[in-house]
């Protein structure tokens, strides 16, 4: 018989395909080959894009990426990637707007320079801007899509040698609230269970997540879960019906801001219909009300605000509506699952309202065992891994310590090698006051790392006229709006070029392997960072960082006996990701935290402990309902939220490169109810003028496309990088009074037909 | 040549339906049902990957689908299409 390549090929893809599936051994078609007898070397690595951190195989040949499968050993997607995880090959061939060179604003212009020139102009500006203004005046603005290690590095930079806590990143937009959320409930970040919770719970409630677009193997497996278990049901709550509904059997279309009243009313009817666990909350739960201690009793008296009769008024939906959901999640024999992301996190009470789907599951003592799990999805692939864990924030420090506390900054310092005194023991500005700080001359020299401000923050006009009046450092792969506004522009390996780790949404750290050499003169950000630190005169701390492996090691240890346990570099080179805590005691990691026999920090006959908190009890708080910072109002009466879609990340730097992509879904969009569309006379792709208090934009209008907005609200896609339309012109950024996280997913707007 | 590996994730009532249509879709080989619900698989093959893209998108928009994943993607190249 004989075979075309072709043939082998289509072959293996079937094989893949049926693997992902969860059928490992094709009859119809030949058995799968080994890729090296095509010539293609195969490299585990982790999808560049979102926070489920799905394993990609990445095959190359002739120094060049010209295949990308889904890693059908690693348990997160088991083969399966979406769309954008598909097409990662397309991003390794992008000439287009690659910058292969360092570049340094002259005379107005950016031209090309040497690396040397590069690096002595950046840490010229830093070393005369603390000479001449102190520590104080210099700042770092990084990402959730940065490598482990380059937040490490730039973390100990800025806190650790420079004196400056100024140093945000990225997260603070998507996941502070989340983080805000874990510490104030449980006292430590990041999720009790983990995604296998999937396959075990009977009752899903989504909300504020479009989970089919934004996090999409977990939709899949969702999905393949209730297609398995006819008596799996799915709740999705959004005011936006998107497509998470095509599975969903209830569907509760509430009005925008109104959230943490419909979270209180399901508390309120699970009480009132004896369905919560009084064993496990007398045992394991506090109950707060600001920074009160208050008893069950009073937070039960706190919910007779929020009977279903109260508050279906206020939500759009009817007091049934609100029961039956109640009673489905709290049937006692049915495992629950909650998940949310931006709906949730992007709120000015966004910490309030993750502190509500913990309230949730608490009261019933759906917690910490499998399927009974409150889970939080992350937004981007390492803002766990990245930010949180390696505490990249301007409040935090790794493994979960806190730049105010004296013991904390001596135990890093430690680690660091540095003096302790040197560190400001006060937190540094979050990321709105950052640019803020930047605008109006308190920040002299920011430097951005693998982000991109200058598109995504939100009231944009403030943060692009702050970028143009400090001095911006700006290191990345691609050209951007960021990019054009920079003194200094590194270029920066992409993704591939260069090792490292990301952590994901469910605690699992993985290892990337380099595949390909960076193209033109990029480097990777770890040896930026060193370059810098060096020419600013903190070589001594940086010079035994001579691999990836050195700086793991000695990350690490920073979590050792605190609860952020991680296994060696060596390991996590052969495993597909552990969760941690990783110990000795649990050397394949821990799958749910704070209950035995799961999580090594807690004894057998403890059975459930939250440890984050002095007394091993979690936190009910009684959090009352709040609308949004910006109402709507006759001048401005349609509710704005943003969002993005299945086929593109974020500011479209990477997937605009892509021209596949970008002929599917090149075209970005405001999607309108048929009601309104009727009021303004809209018709699908007219041109349409939103204006907020801050800005106004012209875009295309949708109109019964893949999702629709409930009446009186609009969802713009944040992707379109015309800086005619950026979407954040027209955000508010308002912060969370907790977590600083901005309220991207309400503002008030007013629309015309352009 | 762009040869991928779909899975197609599918309301259980729909798929001799959604097959029967998947049958005849151009480019599309291999097909599969994996279990009684589902999920089905396939291979595709495209002249390009813009023709790729447009296929997973009609594809995601057949009634009775609810995701399409690709499980695999590799360029085959005319000068390598053989291994004989």
């Amino acid at each position: 018989m004989q075979l075309t390549r072709r043939d082998l090929i289509k072959a293996s893809a079937l094989a893949a395909a049926l693997t992902a599936a969860g059928c490992g051994s094709p009859k119809p078609v030949e058995p799968k080959k080994n890729p090296e007898v095509e010539g293609a070397t195969w490299h585990k690595s982790v999808c560049r894009y979102c926070g489920v951190g799905c394993g990609v195989m990445i095959g190359t040949k002739d120094g060049k990426v010209v295949a990308v499968k889904g890693d059908g050993e690693n348990p997160v997607n088991k083969g399966l990637l979406c769309v954008k995880g598909y097409y990662l090959n397309r991003i390794m061939e992008a000439e287009e707007g690659r910058i292969l060179k360092p570049l340094v604003r002259k005379d107005g212009k950016l031209v090309e320079t040497t690396w040397d020139e590069a690096l002595d102009v950046a840490a010229n500006a830093f070393k005369n801007a603390i000479t001449e203004f102190g520590p104080g005046s210099v700042g770092f603005y990084g990402s959730g899509q940065t490598q482990v290690e380059e937040s490490y590095l730039a973390n100990k930079l800025f806190k650790g040698c420079i004196g400056s806590n100024h140093i945000e990143g990225n997260p603070r937009t998507c996941m502070a609230s989340a983080v805000a959320g874990f510490f104030t409930t449980f006292g430590k970040d990041e999720p009790t269970g983990n995604l296998d919770d999937i396959e075990h719970a009977d009752v899903f409630l989504i909300i504020g997540s479009n989970t089919a677009e934004a996090h999409p193997i977990v939709y899949s497996r969702v999905t393949t879960h209730k297609a398995n278990n006819k008596d799996v049901k799915v709740i999705l709550a959004d005011p936006r019906r998107h497509r998470v509904n095509d599975i969903a059997d209830i569907y509760l279309p509430f009005k925008p801001g109104t959230d943490m009243a419909l979270m209180n009313s399901f508390c309120q009817v699970i009480i009132a219909e004896n369905l919560h666990n009084p064993e496990f909350i007398q045992k394991h739960c506090n109950f707060m009300k600001g920074t009160d201690k208050i008893t069950f009793e009073q937070f039960v008296e706190f919910l007779q605000d929020y009977t279903p009769e109260k508050v279906a008024p206020l939500t759009g939906l009817t007091a049934e509506q609100i029961r039956e959901v109640a009673l489905l999640m709290g049937a006692k024999d049915k495992k629950l699952m909650t998940m949310w992301t931006m709906g949730f996190n992007q709120r000015t009470i966004g910490t309030w309202l993750n502190n509500s789907a913990y309230n949730l599951h608490l009261l019933m003592g759906k917690i910490c065992s499998p399927g009974n799990s409150p889970f939080s999805l992350t937004g981007q692939p390492s803002a766990c891994g990245s930010v949180r864990e390696a505490g990249a924030l301007s409040h935090l420090l790794p493994a979960g310590r806190m730049v105010a506390n004296e013991a904390h900054r001596k135990q890093v310092a430690a680690i660091w090698g540095v003096d302790p005194a040197k560190m400001n023991p006060n937190n540094g500005y979050h990321t709105v006051e950052l640019f803020k700080a930047a605008g109006d001359g308190r920040i002299k020299v920011l430097m951005t790392m693998c982000t991109n401000p200058g598109h995504s923050l939100p009231n944009l006009h403030s943060v692009r006229a702050s970028c143009e009046k400090t001095f911006l450092i700006v290191s990345e792969c691609f050209h951007n709006r960021t990019t054009e506004l920079a003194d200094v522009v590194f270029p920066a390996a992409l993704w591939c070029e260069k090792e490292g780790f990301y952590g994901n949404t469910e605690r699992r750290t993985q290892h990337m392997a380099k595949a390909v050499e960076p193209k033109g003169e990029s480097k990777a950000d770890v040896w930026i960072l060193i370059e810098l630190a060096k020419r600013m005169g903190y070589g001594q701390h940086f010079s035994h960082y001579t691999s990836n492996k050195a700086i793991w090691e000695e990350y690490r240890k920073m979590g050792f006996g605190v609860g952020y346990d991680l296994a060696s570099y060596d390991t996590y080179v052969q495993e597909r990701g552990l969760r941690w805590p990783v110990t000795d005691a649990a050397p394949k990691g821990t799958d749910i935290r704070y209950a035995a026999p799961y999580d090594p920090y807690v004894k057998p006959e403890e059975g459930f402990k939250f440890y984050g908190k002095p007394d091993g009890k979690a936190v009910i708080y009684a959090r009352p309902h709040q609308g949004p910072q910006e109402p709507v109002d006759a001048e401005y009466p349609l509710v704005l939220s943003t969002g993005r879609i299945l086929e593109h990340w974020h500011t479209i730097t990477m997937t605009k490169r892509v021209p596949e992509i970008m002929k599917g879904a090149g075209e970005f969009y405001c999607e309108f109810s048929p009601e309104d569309a009727q009021a303004l006379n809209l018709a699908n792709g007219d041109n349409v003028r939103l204006t907020s208090r801050r800005g106004s934009i012209v875009v295309k209008a949708r109109v019964g496309g893949r999702a629709v907005p409930q009446k009186g609200m609009v969802m713009l896609l944040m992707h379109d990088d015309n800086v005619e339309r950026l979407a954040n012109f027209l955000t508010n950024d308002a912060v969370d009074a907790t977590s600083k996280q901005p309220e991207y997913k309400i503002c008030a707007v007013k629309a015309e037909k352009a | 040549m762009v040869v991928s590996g779909l899975v197609l994730q599918i309301e259980g009532a729909a798929i001799e339906r959604v097959c029967s249509e998947l049958a005849v879709v151009p480019g599309v080989s291999g097909l599969q049902v994996v279990g009684p619900t589902g999920p089905i698989v396939c291979v595709l093959e495209t002249e390009t990957t813009e023709g790729s893209t447009s296929v997973v998108g009609h594809l995601r928009e057949m009634e009775g689908v609810y995701s399409v994943m690709p499980a695999y993607i590799h360029e085959v190249t005319e000068e390598d299409d053989s291994c004989n």
